[in-house]
């Protein structure tokens, strides 16, 4: 133990014994419980990053007084008393503990008191085990009503730093005459390249580079819809989009909500550089393509197909729609496209794969698997899986519930995921990071820690599309509201893009 | 007499009980309406958002404020007593500007007057007053200042002070200031202070919107002042501004003695009769009798007070689709739907059984669907508007309600406990926590055991843009669902489906129908009379009394018809205006 260590842990356990003073404990006997206590929310023996802040929780166990002891692998003790169960660790202390436990383990002990009965009862510990890499330190994501049709005059895009709780505003859509922003993207987890896409009066992409942000139009002349989700190439000169015509068609069902689908969607990439959009040939009517996503050298462009071939959705006939994920080779120098290969059959299982993302070493592909559909978010049997791209062999990740997880996201050092899931409530999502240590490894997920431990319990709000960015957006709202008065710089349609062989 | 020596007495007095009686007498559908907008949370992250933005005071108080108007008396009460506050001030302003003629007591009374006209405005609400009464307030603190220097440096801090209690209404004060001290200085600073105030007043919204708050420029600039789409409520805040503004210029004519009168009590007296008098009958020409009935009967709906508002609506007769569409769901609630449906107005077909998707129906669209059992689509009026309008009584109840009946507990909950964290919807929280502490009571719950019955038994995607299908996809997905079989029926007879109806008539007895409703029985013999054929009743009989009423009413128009066809409608309605018969031909 280093001197500042010493010195830190010194303090700790003056205030701890501080306060253990001025709470007199006293009891007649002590019981050991079998069972780890019910904490909320649920970081028992998780897998944390060296440089995430404050697990704060709640214990849910009975008890007039709880006591938290947590121990460091370098014997540093922070001890807290509460009254209410509420566990706030003060940040810099937290900072110490797991420093001092990194690539180890993070001690917790909880015990309460039972002023009738004069018991301590001591509950089974448990750990946070501190990984070695570090995550990175800022997540984006929209914060909105998880609902049908309309956005509020408050759906802002908000960074939030991983290391504290300081949340910042990135882009407020009240700003923007309450049109809803969509889709942000970022550029292999870059804070200086990225995009959102604004509806409304002042609808337009809106590309950041550095410093700059240009607006501009994607719709081109005969395209049926603009360009909607979003997938940078790594080199940053092109943008790959899906083009769809998204419907909402609402369930009667108990139990069942929205389904989002697509009434018509196609591919095209974007070229930066010279401001054109190249739109994929060969839509027969029947193919569905979108959630395009880029291999992280660039070479290969992943997206999900599917071939639908009757004229209209309804309730029934919506179970047929199926994807695929598939792959075409892109050549960056000519802008050219080979040949369709299929990644991941999933129509052959009677499901549908959707959201491909591809690790940043390239050998693996999270995604999200439904019944059928492309949303997974609006689906409860949503689970995400892992593929290995050199094998072809996939498997279901341990870190899924019984409720929806969708839209899996990679760290930029490839570590860690963060995805949504709506495990809590079964209708907000919530954003949970999880370790990836292997592909037969991956750690049990945790929720992102919020400095009020009961913030979820009450908030209706989901986090929509979490995406962790490797250093703070410095662009803020008033940035994007002067964009916004601008006239955005229309898309000049592009030669079109062919793929070799049948477009299905 | 000390009438006259307490004037100013009389003219509180005489606000407040004016008030008072119009709201307690009449303004019950303010009161109804106005609380049924907002719903204020006592948790410290709601209360937070107030206090980071413009005007977040006021509205907050305001929201606060407008919780008690549960209660009639109270809110009458309320709003009394602030509307009454503007001629309590003015009459510490006069006070202090020495300021004691006839036409003072007319600025003690007016601003009071002008605010109770406008009040008469259902969407007139609590916060309009309190903005008026900071910038009031502000001015009198302004003029308690020794000396117009003095008076000039705390404008410039009490302008940034109203801009962040009172947002926009920092304009007035500043007409108020401009007017002030170009009545009131002399030499260069009669045009400089107000320039520079002016200057002050476009900086501190410049600033804020540059610096310090996230909001839009026409939010800084406007919010929250009173504009509403109404000629006459518009009318009114311009005069009330005018008589705020021009109260430094008249004050100061006054005190120059050009309008001294040594009975000014007297005469002061007859002007503030003659003004209780004008304001008394302008009252009554604002009131909107039609409004006020249709919000009655949407507060009979809501305290679920089916009959009552049968009954209201049958005498109150409103032409209003709202009021129409109120009425039909009372007789679906209490299964009168094919049985009383013309005894009430139907001026609007199908549009009186369900609303049209759009943002103004948000809050009621969902109450027919809540009545046929299609909670997925009760649900979904209900979250658009929590997310459009934001957090009212009635979205939360039906959020809360929608989520037991569909299982999702723990997204109920959520509800509930927002619901627990009011001042007056508690007990109805309490009583959903206890279904959701033990689910399996949710089975004995009178009103989710029935609407748990009604849902649909197999999936199908809801009609947004041709809502009518809906019901037929519901009957569909569940046969035994009485509520929208009459539903269904209902709007057959409003669009005059007879064909329809007739189709649907062999199925009413496995619906466990004992005798067939009065307007579908009016139904099938309008298609036995057209078509000579008598249609498969299922079993059920005609009523003899309605074949009766039948040849009568075939009787009566052949002979109107001839005698006096001019007549034949109005006669017709005397006699049968109740039937579907009569519907069926004059509407």
């Amino acid at each position: 133990m280093n001197i500042v260590k010493f010195l830190k842990f010194i303090l700790v356990s003056i205030t701890a014994n501080l306060l253990l003073g001025c709470n007199s404990i006293e009891y007649d006997k002590v019981v050991e419980l079998h069972n780890t206590p019910q904490i909320e929310p649920d970081y028992v023996n998780v897998v944390i990053p060296p440089n995430i802040a404050p697990l704060n929780f709640m214990i849910k166990e009975d008890g007039d007084l709880f006591i938290l002891e947590a121990v460091s692998q370098g014997n540093i003790e922070y001890r807290a008393i509460s009254k209410d169960g509420i566990i706030r660790f003060p940040e810099d202390t937290w900072k110490t503990l797991i420093a001092d436990s990194r690539g180890d383990k993070l001690h917790i002990k909880v015990s309460s008191l039972n002023n009738q009965e004069s018991v301590l009862n001591k509950y089974k510990s448990f750990v946070f085990n501190v990984a070695d890499e570090p995550i990175d330190p800022f997540l984006a994501y929209r914060l909105i009503y998880p609902g049908y049709f309309s956005c509020s005059d408050n759906d802002p895009i908000i960074q939030r730093n991983l290391e504290s709780y300081t949340e910042d505003n990135v882009v407020v859509n009240r700003l923007l005459n309450n049109g809803c922003i969509n889709c942000h993207s970022f550029n292999q987890n870059n804070p200086e390249q990225f995009l959102v896409h604004v509806r409304g009066e002042k609808g337009g992409t809106y590309f950041v580079d550095n410093d700059k942000i240009i607006k501009t139009d994607l719709q081109t002349e005969g395209m049926d819809a603009g360009a909607t989700y979003p997938a940078w190439h790594p080199d940053g000169r092109y943008v790959a989009f899906s083009s769809n015509v998204v419907r909402q068609s609402f369930h009667a069902e108990q139990g069942k909500d929205i389904f989002v689908h697509d009434l018509a969607s196609s591919l095209l990439i974007y070229d930066i550089q010279k401001n054109e959009i190249l739109t994929v040939t060969g839509d027969d009517g029947h193919t569905y393509i979108t959630f395009p996503s880029w291999s992280p050298d660039g070479e290969y462009l992943y997206y999900c197909k599917a071939f639908f071939s009757e004229e209209y959705f309804n309730s029934s006939n919506i179970k047929d729609l199926q994807y695929n994920i598939v792959r075409n080779p892109f050549d960056s120098q000519t802008s050219t496209l080979g040949e369709t290969e299929v990644v991941f059959d999933a129509v052959s299982q009677n499901k549908s794969a959707s959201l491909p993302r591809i690790s940043p070493d390239g050998q693996n592909m999270a995604f999200s698997l439904i019944d059928y559909g492309s949303f997974p978010i609006w689906h409860k049997e949503a689970d995400l899986h892992l593929l290995t791209i050199k094998t072809g062999l996939y498997q279901r990740l341990d870190i899924n519930s019984n409720y929806a997880e969708s839209y899996p996201n990679w760290s930029s050092n490839g570590r860690w995921l963060v995805f949504s899931s709506k495990r809590k409530d079964g209708r907000s999502a919530r954003p949970y990071f999880a370790y990836f240590h292997s592909n037969d490894s991956i750690g049990k997920p945790f929720v992102l820690p919020q400095k009020d431990p009961l913030l979820y319990g009450r908030m209706l709000k989901t986090f929509n599309l979490p995406e962790l960015v490797k250093g703070k957006i410095e662009l803020g709202p008033r940035d994007f509201e002067r964009a916004s008065n601008y006239e955005p710089i229309q898309a000049n349609p592009g030669t079109g893009l062919v793929i070799p062989g049948s477009y299905q | 007499m000390i009438i006259l020596k307490k004037l100013h007495y009389t003219i509180f007095a005489s606000i407040f009980i004016l008030s008072f009686c119009f709201v307690v007498l009449y303004g019950d559908y303010i009161l109804f309406f106005q609380e049924q907008q907002f719903l204020l949370f006592f948790s410290s992250d709601y209360i937070q958002y107030y206090f980071n933005k413009p005007a977040g005071i006021i509205e907050f108080l305001g929201k606060l404020a407008m919780q008690f108007y549960q209660n009639i008396y109270l809110g009458s009460v309320i709003i009394s007593i602030v509307i009454t506050i503007p001629a309590t001030i003015f009459y510490l302003i006069n006070k202090r500007m020495r300021f004691n003629n006839s036409l003072s007591f007319i600025y003690l009374i007016t601003p009071s007057c002008l605010l109770l006209l406008a009040q008469v405005h259902y969407q007139h609400i609590l916060t309009y007053h309190l903005g008026f009464i900071v910038i009031i307030s502000f001015f009198l603190l302004f003029l308690y200042q020794k000396n117009n220097l003095y008076r000039f440096i705390a404008s410039l801090i009490i302008l940034p002070a109203t801009f962040f209690i009172a947002g926009g209404f920092i304009w007035v004060l500043q007409l108020m200031f401009i007017m002030y001290f170009i009545a009131y200085e002399n030499g260069k600073t009669r045009y400089l202070y107000p320039i520079i105030t002016t200057i002050l007043a476009v900086s501190i919204v410049y600033v804020s919107k540059t610096v310090i708050f996230l909001q839009p420029y026409d939010q800084l600039i406007y919010y929250p002042l009173p504009i509403i789409n109404n000629k006459f409520h518009r009318i009114l805040m311009y005069l009330l501004t005018f008589v705020l503004m021009s109260y430094p210029l008249v004050s100061r004519i006054s005190q120059k003695n050009i309008l001294k009168n040594r009975e000014s009590n007297h005469l002061s007296l007859v002007l503030i009769s003659v003004a209780i008098l004008i304001t008394t009958g302008l009252l009554s020409l604002f009131y909107d009798s039609e409004v006020a009935n249709v919000l009655r009967l949407n507060k009979k709906i809501d305290n679920e007070e089916w009959q009552e508002a049968i009954e209201f609506q049958e005498e109150s007769h409103s032409r209003n689709m709202l009021g129409q569409y109120y009425y039909n769901l009372a007789l679906s609630e209490t299964d009168q739907l094919c049985d009383r449906l013309f005894h009430g107005k139907q001026d609007f077909g199908g549009h009186s059984i369900l609303l049209p998707w759009d943002n103004e129906n948000l809050e009621w669209g969902g109450y027919f669907y809540y009545s046929i059992g299609l909670i997925n689509a009760t649900h979904r009026w209900a979250y658009e508007s929590m997310v459009v309008n934001g957090y009212n009584p009635q979205n939360l109840r039906f959020l809360a309600k929608t989520n037991i009946i569909n299982g999702n507990y723990r997204v109920a909950r959520k509800y509930v406990n927002m619901l627990k964290n009011t001042l007056f919807y508690k007990e109805i929280a309490l009583e959903y926590e206890t279904l959701l502490d033990d689910p399996d009571l949710i089975l004995q719950h009178p009103e989710f055991k029935n609407k748990l019955e009604l849902l649909p038994k197999n999936d199908f995607f809801i009609e947004i843009d041709s809502p009518q299908s809906n019901m037929p996809l519901l009957y569909q997905a569940n046969p035994g669902n009485r509520k929208v079989f009459e539903y269904m029926n209902a709007w057959y007879l409003l669009e005059k489906h007879v064909v329809e109806i007739i189709d649907h008539v062999p199925e009413m007895k496995l619906l466990n129908y004992s005798r067939i409703p009065k307007h579908i029985e009016e139904a099938i013999l309008v298609y036995y009379d057209a078509t000579g054929d008598f249609p498969d009743i299922g079993g059920l009989e005609i009523s003899s009394e309605t074949q009766l009423r039948f040849s009568q009413y075939k009787s009566l128009y052949t002979n109107i018809s001839r005698s006096s066809p001019d007549l034949l409608e109005e006669r017709m309605e005397e006699s049968f205006g109740n039937t579907f018969w009569y519907y069926f031909h004059f509407n």
